[in-house]
């Protein structure tokens, strides 16, 4: 058969044809066109009897949902912060720590500092380790050259004096990070779930909020980089937001996964 | 509007998927003809809008490119079926494929004409697909498939003849 004839068949089968008298007198005058007709009307028919197919509104929430959670895991794994980030913001929040717990004693400051770095120690010269440790780290983050990090520690009230300068400005700064963090995690720039820890390990994670006193706030986050101080491993840091809260609206608590400890609390919006 | 997904514009890609989901579902489910392999198709193809925003140069229709992704992502999932299909059956399993005809039923609501775009070759099922249920014209189909109009006529009306005979075999 001609292509012109296949084609005056498949416009009559579409309805295309204003004047449909040649095609007519076509599968008039031949049994294979009355066949190509016949064949080509059925398929026609069924499919148009077949028709478009439309999703479940149950199948378009999910769809969205599915699609979302995807990219936004896709998202969250390009968006992981740098080692270093994470880490003087920790040793800056650990001097936060430290001042507060100074100046909230009302003791003498000198007689403090000794006696909070050997707490966290155990003795007198780890404690002053410990501190010129946080400092370090706490340098890293601004990149400065502060002396604060090279206090030794018979230097203890100068040490307190300018590691107290030295927290207030790396708070400033960490504050400033962890708004940061916390509005990107707002944002749904992290998954809304753990994806750095397998389930079996989410007890583990609701644990460590509960021992930082969260009660009830769910992971929603988290963030992770390489531990300068433990070679290969990893430091971890959770993102948790109340139960029951939108997370866009939501305050968000960064926990430290090591030590189970509040590192910083993003109030909500507004 | 891809201009302002790559921008971070979430509600922009939103509006695209809302605008074409139907589309690309119904496409897919007639290919396909399985509604959960369907729906999975749907999702990669988006998944694919989204991560190839910055490929597309504009030069042909926003949903021209969009049900090609779909039709290559469709094309995917039958490559799978049949591998999953060639694996070997288990002594013990039936060797009737009755997950199969569940699925055809589940396609839509004349499984005999689905069951029927099933067994014809792919190429003529999507050309079919897209001429007869989803109304699109020749020269959108030869531009969304990449390929001459005049191939793709033969394809309609070759489809359309095993369809019928496939048809006409089922009512026998």
């Amino acid at each position: 058969m001609r292509d012109h004839d296949l084609e005056l068949i498949a416009a009559l089968v579409e309805g295309r044809l204003e004047d449909e008298t040649e095609a007519r007198a076509l599968i008039a005058s031949s049994a294979g066109a009355r066949e190509e007709y016949e064949a080509q009307k059925l398929a026609y028919e069924s499919l148009r009897a077949l028709g478009t197919a439309n999703l479940s509104e149950e199948e378009r929430a999910a769809l969205h949902r599915d699609v979302w959670t995807e990219l936004r895991t896709e998202t969250a794994g390009r968006t992981k912060a740098p080692w270093y980030y994470r880490w003087a913001a920790i040793a800056a929040g650990l001097f936060v720590v430290i001042g507060l717990v100074a100046v909230l004693s009302g003791q003498e400051a000198g007689d403090t500092f000794d006696e909070i770095a050997a707490e966290l120690s155990g003795d007198g010269e780890g404690g002053a380790a410990a501190t010129t440790s946080a400092a370090e780290g706490a340098d890293m983050d601004s990149g400065g050259d502060d002396a604060s990090a090279e206090s030794a520690p018979t230097e203890t009230t100068e040490a307190l004096s300018e590691g107290t300068t030295t927290a207030d400005a790396a708070a400033d700064e960490n504050a400033a990070l962890y708004e940061a963090e916390a509005e990107r995690v707002r944002q749904g720039e992290f998954t809304a779930r753990l994806q750095d820890y397998d389930q079996e390990e989410d007890g583990e994670v609701d644990a460590c909020l509960k021992e930082a006193g969260l009660i009830d706030y769910r992971p929603v986050a988290t963030v992770t980089g390489p531990d300068p101080t433990a070679g290969d491993g990893e430091e971890s840091l959770v993102v948790a937001a109340p139960e029951q809260t939108i997370l866009i609206e939501a305050p968000l608590a960064f926990v430290d996964l090591d030590t189970c400890q509040l590192i910083y609390l993003d109030p909500a919006p507004g | 509007m891809l201009a302002r997904v790559l921008d971070g514009d979430h509600d922009a890609f939103n509006q695209i998927m809302r605008h074409h989901e139907d589309r690309v579902f119904s496409v897919c489910l007639r290919i396909i003809g399985e509604r959960e392999q369907a729906l999975d198709a749907t999702q990669e193809t988006f998944l694919t809008v989204f991560r190839k925003a910055a490929q597309f140069k504009g030069d042909s229709a926003l949903g021209t490119w969009i049900y090609r992704i779909a039709v290559n992502t469709c094309y995917d999932q039958l490559r799978k079926q049949k591998r999953r299909r060639t694996d070997p059956i288990p002594d013990h399993l039936e060797p009737a494929d009755h997950a199969a005809e569940d699925a055809v039923e589940s396609a839509g609501l004349r499984p005999e004409i689905q069951q029927a775009l099933a067994r014809i070759p792919e190429d003529f099922r999507v050309a079919v697909v897209l001429s007869d249920i989803e109304g699109m014209g020749l020269p959108a189909i030869a531009a969304l498939l990449g390929t001459p109009v005049g191939t793709v006529k033969s394809r309609v009306f070759r489809g359309r003849r095993l369809l019928a005979r496939e048809l006409g075999n089922q009512s026998e």
